[in-house]
């Protein structure tokens, strides 16, 4: 985590910025830290490098919902507008009693082929992400059998210039494979299934203008724990202000969690991009 | 067909639909029309040329050429692909770009750069996303030749 940032911070001391991209088209930051919507990685590469070019992106998420609050720093570096490496902190804390879950997300993720723009068909790309969950008890308790986990995915994007009503639509279609309960918060399989599940992650979003998007997601989840867990959904609002700076506000619906239902709120997430 | 318009409620709806599939016809107006026409797009062109002036990595393409040349060429072609009433005599965008060996990055400060233009010179957003996607076609014949 520490050298994903000081590795960025080399990037902004560095003279050569990137910005081979056109405004808005890396996306924002995950809340795992891979570059995409707010819970759906895209097959876009986090940052403004384009050929043979660095970039990158640090963000600070916040997740505020009715018994759970949830921060999240992290960043990604994207080289050559094919890799990219990311890593996210992710802590959700209950308001009743502090009780914590807490997990690092380590991303990777390759450009298979493809523009989101200037091909036919959409860019396509796949990443893995390793979860580690520090403290697994709670997950434990509840049934799970790993405190640790590999999820692998495959991301397709495709962005319109001249979509509905003459606006630029973005569509993303992600299939991962997970073990993951709660997206590991609560650990990865089960006593009796500790096989990986194909969930199914959707974002689209139309650009109002060159600096503000709207949009929503759609993420289902495996549920396979003693309390139920639901798919997540949010809808968004992003303004970017310009290549190095953008804001994202949404509503997300984070179904039930522990055992408490109905947890949604407001979703906030910062970013600094290169 | 006939019986389905004896039902009352369907005439008028089948004749509303009628009705509205022509005047989004009438509407229609070329691209070019929504450009702005020639002043627009000539307006576009020469603000174009001051900010490929102002971005090293662009001017350094154009100093060995006859800019009075490119600023008509390029209002020829945006008019040409806009549906106005003009016929491009120009070269090919391959043969205008061949040899230059133009990098992902250049192209999109390129096409940056006519966002920037079309946005100075007043052009719609509408417009300029329709411009934009004829335009991005293109990139095959423009990059890395």
């Amino acid at each position: 985590m520490k050298t994903v940032l000081s590795l960025l911070l080399c990037l902004v001391a560095s003279s050569a910025l990137a910005d081979g991209k056109l405004l808005g088209t890396p996306g924002a930051s995950t809340f795992e830290g891979a570059g995409g919507g707010g819970l759906v990685p895209w097959a876009t590469i986090s940052g403004y490098g384009s050929k043979t070019e660095f970039g990158g992106a640090a963000f600070y998420n916040n997740v505020r919902l009715a018994d759970f609050n949830m921060d999240i720093v992290g960043a990604a570096i994207g080289y050559d507008n094919r890799w990219e490496l990311s890593a996210a902190h992710q802590v959700m804390e209950a308001a009743a009693n502090g009780a914590e879950m807490a997990q690092t997300v380590y991303g990777a993720k390759l450009r298979l082929a493809g523009d989101l723009i200037f091909t036919k068909a959409p860019q396509l790309s796949v990443g893995v992400q390793y979860r580690d969950l520090h403290d697994p008890a709670m997950g434990f308790n509840r049934g799970a059998s790993d405190d640790n986990g590999v999820d692998y995915y495959l991301a397709a994007t495709k962005m319109w210039m001249n979509g509905p009503f003459h606006r630029n639509l973005l569509v993303n279609l992600t299939a991962r494979a997970t073990k993951a309960n709660q997206t590991g918060m609560l650990g990865f399989g089960s006593a009796d299934d500790s096989g990986y599940e194909f969930q199914l992650e959707t974002s689209a979003g139309l650009f109002l203008n060159r600096h503000w998007a709207v949009g929503f997601e759609y993420k289902q989840k495996p549920d396979r724990l003693s309390q139920p867990e639901d798919d997540w959904w949010n809808v968004w609002a992003v303004f970017f202000a310009n290549k190095h700076v953008s804001v994202m506000a949404a509503f997300a619906d984070l179904g039930s969690i522990i055992g408490s239902d109905r947890q949604r709120g407001p979703y906030i997430s910062l970013q600094f991009a290169l | 067909m006939m019986k389905l318009l004896t039902r009352p409620y369907l005439t008028p709806l089948l004749l509303s639909l009628l009705i509205s599939a022509c005047a989004g016809m009438g509407n229609q107006s070329s691209l070019y029309q929504q450009l702005g026409g020639q002043p627009a797009i000539d307006t576009m062109v020469d603000r174009l040329i001051v900010l490929h002036a102002q971005t090293p990595e662009i001017q350094q393409y154009f100093e060995q050429s006859n800019l009075q040349r490119f600023r008509d060429k390029l209002s020829e072609f945006i008019c040409f692909i806009s549906d106005g009433p003009c016929e491009y005599s120009g070269d090919s965008m391959a043969l205008t770009h061949g040899g230059m060996y133009i990098s992902d990055r250049e192209f999109n400060t390129g096409v940056d750069l006519m966002i920037q233009a079309m946005d100075d010179s007043g052009i719609s957003l509408s417009a300029r996303n329709q411009l934009l996607a004829r335009l991005a076609r293109l990139r095959s014949d423009i990059i890395e030749q």
